[in-house]
């Protein structure tokens, strides 16, 4: 999960960490009283909505106007907006704590960056000791907050922080953060899901996240549904080598259940640029006769008229693919013929 | 050691529906399930098996040479460490979407441990027309002569078929897991194929090129012995949900392809299109037989 900067920071500063002065307002009467309540005169601006843009003001006139013109626009397509502002500081010499995961080795991996030179440390989820924190004399007063940064990316679950530090009166703070959470672990962070913002994601996206579904969207008309992932990768590269593409593709590999298949249905549907449905199922656990019986009581409800091909794989597959043919669905028998029927021009199901 | 016929193993959270679902279709089938493990429900049976509060209580009943970890995410890293304190020799874990600090941690705990572990993620290894250990779908497979190694399940299910239609066989189908951090990668779990008596070639089947299979790259010098087919998705690059937009880069596609055909080496063969699996491996094996003495 990507926070915006301003949620990043309202968690650094509840775990005790200095940021700049900042402030988040939804209107621009909130925006005029929170600079003023910071004594903020110059200041930087993240404007929030379904885009995003960063501008500096010199003055709080300024800010207003730029804020302004932003949030009018923004309101016009009905879209959520949030100005988040911190006070602006002047050019000086600034150090970068990145905080990653190295894949290749499994480790954490942290670099600390200075004007003239990185630093590296590798580790183990919190295998890492103060003490192990070696930097130069002149740098050492920035040991506390790296430590900081590190022992907060270690709680949260962090995948990727990347944290701006600067010198604000001979102390140092955090000014800009970018923050990845892992929400794999979410069940160990719950208060992190409030940070989920639903106006980054497509309706579909949102359903999809409710259900717990695997869904992403795609600029093409074909709609896929698929047990597994890499499966629904390669049916992505060979449909586009054919000279098709897919409008979404949803996996269902934590179980073909008649619920899953359904939402998974309606949230494809949802989807107006899809002009023709695959649905390409293996499976263990679901015998292809249920499968059917639920494939057919699915389409029977939804009565769409599109083009939808089915392929399935696992017990019982011919007797599966006898009701479905009874039921008038196109079934098919192999990954190239899905291919092939899917990719065909002018989209008609019948040969 | 390897899985074999053999192999005893136990179920480490065999209260869940899918443990007991697999428990008793691999009894049916022959595998060796001395019982299960799960804190909570010590003392229960399924399938006529135990189940045990503990796996170090199992081991004074039981020898254990492997286990199936089905626990929740939550309890996954617990799991794993309970398996390599009491040093079970194989650890296949069919949990999903585990948390990286987790996975990370699990490493940790397996690093210059006597156990290694398949997955998370993987839906364990068959080898066909003798054993699962494994949630594959058996009917897709026909015995014979090439070994699978993928990280998707679904896209082994899928080579397995156009393989059988072109009636060539499967000598064993590893899953390693779709997660982007394994216990075994492809560099290190190769050997398991390479050494097998009845593979005489690969297929590897990469996840759209990520770190792990990056590691198909570094074993490249010593695949040599068998001829092998690669097959890496590319759409992996272009998820969004499940790529970019959490953090995890899948950006060395472009890296394992160009290295791959820099060896040009007549005994890799590279897949372009998944379409292609059954007739590229029915011509691989033709020359194979060809060279055979």
């Amino acid at each position: 999960m990507h926070l915006h900067s301003y949620q990043a920071k309202q968690l650094l500063r509840n775990y005790g960490i200095s940021t700049l002065r900042f402030g988040v307002a939804k209107t621009l009467e909130e925006l005029k009283l929170l600079m003023r309540s910071l004594d903020l005169r110059s200041v930087e601006m993240e404007l929030t909505g379904k885009d995003r843009e960063k501008v500096a003001a010199q003055t709080r006139d300024e800010a207003m106007f730029l804020a302004k013109k932003w949030v009018e626009n923004e309101e016009k397509s009905a879209l959520f907006s949030l100005v988040s502002i911190q006070e602006k500081m002047d050019a000086s010499p600034k150090r970068q704590l990145s905080l990653s995961i190295d894949y290749e080795k499994a480790l954490r991996k942290a670099v600390f960056t200075t004007p003239q030179h990185a630093y590296t440390w590798s580790y183990y989820p919190s295998s890492l000791e103060k003490e192990q924190i070696a930097l130069p004399e002149e740098e050492k007063m920035f040991i506390p907050i790296v430590w900081q940064l590190l022992s907060f990316y270690e709680e949260k679950d962090g995948i990727d922080l990347q944290a701006e530090i600067v010198l604000k009166k001979g102390m140092p703070f955090v000014q800009d953060i970018t923050l990845f959470i892992d929400e794999r672990a979410l069940f160990r962070n719950e208060e992190l899901a409030v940070f989920y913002d639903p106006y980054r994601y497509t309706l579909q996206e949102k359903i999809a996240e409710q259900f717990d579904i695997d869904y992403t969207s795609f600029s093409g008309n074909i709609g896929c549904m698929v047990s597994g992932r890499g499966l629904g990768y390669a049916l992505m590269d060979s449909i586009e080598a054919a000279g098709g593409k897919l409008s979404c593709c949803i996996n269902v590999d934590k179980g073909a259940s008649k619920d899953l298949l359904h939402t998974g249905w309606q949230v494809m549907l949802s989807d107006s640029s899809m002009e023709k449905a695959l649905f390409y199922l293996i499976t263990e656990r679901i015998d292809c006769r249920v499968l059917a019986k639920d494939l057919v009581d699915m389409l029977k409800i939804t009565k769409v008229d599109l083009p939808i091909f089915v392929r399935m794989e696992g017990n019982y597959v011919k007797d599966g693919n006898l009701l479905l043919e009874e039921a008038g669905i196109q079934t098919v028998s192999s990954f190239a013929e899905s291919v092939k029927k899917v990719t065909k021009k002018g989209g008609s199901s019948v040969d | 050691m390897w899985i074999d016929e053999n192999t005893s193993f136990i179920v480490q959270g065999l209260s869940g529906r899918a443990a007991r679902f697999y428990t008793r279709k691999w009894l049916e089938q022959g595998l060796v399930i001395q019982g299960g493990v799960s804190p909570k429900n010590g003392g229960e049976k399924v399938a006529g098996k135990p189940i045990f509060s503990s796996i170090q209580e199992a081991k004074k009943a039981f020898s254990i040479d492997a286990s199936f970890v089905f626990v929740p995410k939550e309890q996954f890293k617990y799991a794993v460490e309970e398996a390599v304190q009491e040093e079970i020799p194989w650890i296949i874990s069919f949990t999903k979407d585990v948390a990286l600090s987790d996975m990370l941690d699990s490493k940790k705990a397996l690093k210059n441990s006597k156990s290694r572990m398949i997955g998370p993620s993987s839906s364990g290894v068959i080898f066909p027309g003798m054993f699962s250990a494994g949630l594959m779908p058996t009917t897709i497979y026909q015995p014979g002569s090439i070994g699978i190694i993928s990280r998707s399940a679904s896209l082994g299910y899928e080579a397995a078929f156009q393989l059988k239609k072109v009636g060539l066989g499967v000598s064993m189908h590893l899953c390693l897991g779709e997660d982007p951090i394994l216990g075994e990668d492809f560099l290190s779990a190769l050997p398991l194929l390479l050494e097998d008596t009845r593979t005489k070639a690969l297929l590897i089947l990469g996840e759209g090129g990520d770190a792990v299979d990056l590691s198909i790259c570094n074993g490249i010098e010593s695949m040599q012995k068998k001829p092998i087919a690669l097959y890496i998705p590319r759409r992996g690059k272009l998820s969004p949900k499940s790529t970019e937009s959490k953090g995890l880069m899948y950006h060395c596609y472009e890296a394992i392809s160009s290295k791959i055909t820099e060896r040009k080496n007549p005994s890799f063969l590279y897949i372009e299109d998944m379409q292609d699996i059954g007739h590229k491996l029915y011509l691989l094996m033709q020359t194979v037989k060809e060279k055979a003495p």
